[in-house]
C-alpha cells in the first residue's frame, strides 16, 4: 500500500518542541504559587484547549524614588507542558525588569515562538527562552506558549501606561471577565 | 457488499495523500481514529459534489431556467433520501436541512423558548451533552428564567457511566417542557437508554429532542419509534461534507416552531409593514441552503447504506474494545471506557504527560487523535480530568490501526519519561 503513493516527508521533528530545557520547566516550574492580596493579576484561558493560567504581577519596592517600578510575576495554572513552561519561563525572565523592558521582552519572545526571528541550537541559548523556537513549526501549539505573554502584554497595558507608569485608573487585581450572560443566574435544579 | 476496514482505504483518497516518513525514519500510513470528530470522505461523495458542480449547479427554488430546475430536484432528492435514512415514517416535509447539528438544535431551543418555556416550566438535559446540546438549552433557560436540570452518570469519577435513570425520573417532573439529549456520548460513545427517557418524558407531555450526531453512522433503528419529536445531526460525521446538517420535526413541533433565522427564502409575505413566514420546512431555511453539501450528503447516504450502518457499527466496536483491551496494559494510563461493547469510542489520559502533548507526539507517528475537553467541560470535570486524549473508530478503521496508535502511545511515554 505504502508503495507507490505520494510520501509526505516534512516531519517536523518532536525534539525541537519538547527541548530539555521546556520538558525540565513543565516539571518544575519556577515561580509558581498564588500571591495573595497581589497588586495586578489577570487569568488567561485558551478557551478550545483548556491551558489556564494566572499571573499575579506585583511591584518590587525601588531604591530610588523616581525610579521606574520593576516587577515580580508568579503564575498558578494548568494545561500542556508547552503552555506552563513558557509561562514558567516568562516569570522568570520579566521579574526585575521595568514594565518597558518587560514589553520589549514580550516582544522579542513573540519573535522567536513564531518563527520571525532564527532560531539557535539548543547548546547556544543565552536564555531559557530561546528553546521556545521549536514551537514555531507546530503551528497548533503556538498558541500553548503565547498564552502568558498575551497575558501579561494585557495585564501591562491595562494597568501601566506607554512610559511604564502606573495608569490612575489602574483597577489593581482583576479576573478576567468573559462575553457571556452573567446578569442572570441559571435555575438549576438537583437530582438530590 | 462492502468489506470494512483497510480495504476499504482505496476509496478514501486522504489516506493515499497522507503516508508520511516520520522522524525515525520509518514510512507510516495516516491512522486516522478522530472520525467521532468527522469522519473522511469517499470518493463516491467528492465525484458527486464535483459533477453537480460541475454540471448541474444553480440556486434552487430562485430560477425559472433549466440549471435551477435540475438543482432544486436534486436538493429536494437529497430532502427525500434523508427521510429514506431515517426511517419509513418520516416524510421529506419533515426534513430541514440546515448548517449542522449545532444549528438544528438552536433552532428547537431557541423556538421552544418563544412557544413553550416559561418561569414555571423545566428544561432536562444530561450532563454528558456535548456543548451543542447544552448551550442552546441554558440560553432558552436564562431568556425564559425557566427551570434547567442535568441527569447525572450514575457514579462519580468514571466509576460508573451510564445516565442515572432514578435520579431522571426524579427529575423529569410535571412542569417539565422538554428533555433533550445525546443518544450517543460523544467523550465516552455510550448508548444511553432513549426509550426510556423517552417515556418519562411522554408520561408527563414533554416534547423529547435527540441530538444524534454521534449516532447515524451506527444506528440503524428509527428515533422517531421511541416517541422522539426532533432529532439532528450533521452530514461530516456520516461521510458527507462539512456545511450541512439535518433536523428532523414530528409535524407538530415544524408547526409550532418559529424561525431562528429570518430572511429570504423562508417568507409568506413582506410588505414594509410586517412579514409573515413560509409554511414547512421552508419556513427553517432562510437564505440559500447548503445546496451543494446536501446533495452531497445523499451520496454520502448511499455509500452509508451499503456499506451497512450495524456492519460499521459491529466493526468499530469490536475495534474500540480491542484498543481498550491492549491500552489498559500501558503502564501510567487511565482508561475511560464504558465498556458494553456498543461504544466506537475510548477515552484515556496518561497521568503525567498532558492531552495535548500526547496528541502532538501521536501526530510524529501519523496518528491523528483528539485531545482537549471535547466540546463536553461538564463531563470532563466530572470525570475528574482536566482533558483526554480520544480514539474514535469507523469503516475504515482496522487492526493495523490498533497497532500503530498503541506503539505511539507507548512510545511517546517513554519519550517524555
Amino acid at each position: 500500500m505504502l508503495q507507490g503513493s505520494e510520501i509526505n516527508k516534512e516531519t517536523p521533528n518532536l525534539g525541537e518542541l519538547y527541548q530539555e530545557i521546556i520538558v525540565e520547566h513543565s516539571r518544575r516550574p519556577r515561580c509558581k504559587g498564588r500571591v495573595e492580596g497581589c497588586q495586578f493579576c489577570l487569568e488567561g484561558k485558551n478557551p478550545l484547549c483548556g491551558d489556564n493560567i494566572t499571573l499575579f504581577c506585583q511591584l518590587q519596592p525601588s531604591a530610588q524614588p523616581n525610579a521606574l517600578p520593576r516587577i515580580k510575576v508568579n503564575f498558578e495554572g494548568s494545561g500542556c507542558s508547552i503552555s506552563q513552561a513558557s509561562t514558567s519561563m516568562m516569570c522568570e525572565a520579566v521579574s526585575n525588569k521595568t514594565v518597558a523592558e518587560a514589553r520589549e521582552q514580550i516582544n522579542k519572545v513573540e519573535g522567536i515562538y513564531t518563527g520571525r526571528v532564527g532560531s539557535k541550537s539548543e547548546d547556544d541559548l543565552e536564555e531559557d527562552v530561546e528553546a521556545l523556537h521549536g514551537v514555531s513549526k507546530f503551528p497548533v501549539r503556538i498558541k500553548c506558549a503565547a498564552l502568558p505573554w498575551k497575558t501579561l502584554e494585557l495585564l501591562l497595558n491595562e494597568n501601566f501606561d506607554d512610559l511604564g507608569h502606573q495608569r490612575p485608573e489602574s483597577l489593581a487585581c482583576k479576573i478576567n471577565e468573559p462575553c457571556g450572560n452573567k446578569t442572570r443566574k441559571l435555575k438549576v435544579i438537583s437530582s438530590e | 457488499m462492502k468489506k470494512l476496514g483497510a480495504s476499504l482505504r482505496s476509496e478514501f483518497p486522504v489516506f493515499s495523500h497522507n503516508i508520511r516518513q516520520c522522524a525515525d525514519g520509518v514510512v507510516r500510513p495516516l491512522c486516522y481514529l478522530d472520525s467521532a470528530v468527522s469522519t473522511h470522505k469517499p470518493q463516491a461523495v467528492i465525484d458527486r459534489v464535483v459533477a453537480f458542480m460541475s454540471r448541474d449547479y444553480g440556486s434552487v427554488h430562485r430560477g425559472a431556467y433549466a440549471l435551477s430546475v435540475r438543482a432544486s430536484e436534486q436538493y429536494e432528492a437529497a430532502r427525500a433520501r434523508v427521510a429514506r435514512f431515517i426511517g419509513a415514517s418520516v416524510s421529506p416535509g419533515q426534513v430541514v436541512f440546515t448548517r449542522g447539528t449545532t444549528e438544528s438544535l438552536n433552532i428547537v431551543a431557541h423556538g421552544l423558548s418563544e412557544t413553550r418555556l416559561s418561569s414555571d416550566k423545566r428544561i432536562v438535559i444530561t450532563a454528558i451533552e456535548h456543548h451543542a446540546n447544552l448551550v442552546p438549552w441554558q440560553q432558552a433557560a436564562l431568556k425564559t428564567e425557566c427551570e434547567i436540570a442535568y441527569i447525572p452518570l450514575c457514579g462519580t469519577a468514571g466509576k460508573d457511566l451510564r445516565l442515572d435513570l432514578s435520579a431522571a425520573a426524579r427529575l423529569i417532573s410535571s412542569n417539565t417542557a422538554v428533555v433533550s439529549l445525546a443518544h450517543v456520548g460523544n467523550v465516552l460513545g455510550q448508548v444511553n437508554p432513549v426509550a426510556e427517557i423517552a417515556a418519562m418524558a411522554r408520561k408527563v407531555g414533554a416534547l423529547v429532542v435527540l441530538d444524534c450526531a454521534q449516532s447515524m453512522t451506527c444506528f440503524e433503528e428509527n428515533p422517531f419509534d421511541w416517541g422522539v419529536d426532533a432529532i439532528a445531526f450533521s452530514g461530516h460525521k456520516l461521510y458527507g461534507s462539512t456545511g450541512v446538517g439535518v433536523l428532523v420535526l414530528s409535524p407538530n413541533l415544524l408547526d409550532e416552531l418559529p424561525p431562528l433565522l429570518t430572511g429570504g427564502g423562508m417568507i409568506s409575505s413582506v410588505t414594509l409593514e410586517e412579514s409573515t413566514w413560509n409554511t414547512g420546512t421552508a419556513k427553517l431555511e432562510a437564505g440559500t441552503p447548503p445546496i451543494v453539501e446536501a446533495i452531497g450528503l445523499s451520496t454520502a447516504l448511499d455509500w452509508l447504506e451499503e456499506a451497512g450502518r450495524a456492519r460499521i457499527h459491529a466493526h468499530a466496536a469490536t475495534l474500540a474494545a480491542r484498543f481498550a483491551d491492549e491500552l489498559r496494559v500501558v503502564s501510567g494510563i487511565d482508561v475511560f471506557y464504558p465498556g458494553t461493547g456498543e461504544e466506537t469510542i475510548v477515552s484515556f489520559r496518561h497521568q503525567t504527560l498532558h492531552a495535548h502533548d500526547l496528541a502532538t507526539i501521536l501526530d510524529g507517528s501519523n496518528v491523528a487523535m483528539r485531545a482537549g475537553h471535547h466540546c463536553a467541560w461538564p463531563l470532563v470535570k466530572i470525570l475528574g480530568v482536566d482533558a483526554l486524549v480520544r480514539a474514535s473508530f469507523a469503516a475504515y478503521s482496522d487492526g493495523d490501526d490498533v497497532e500503530q496508535a498503541i506503539e505511539a502511545i507507548k512510545a511517546a511515554t517513554f519519550l517524555l519519561k
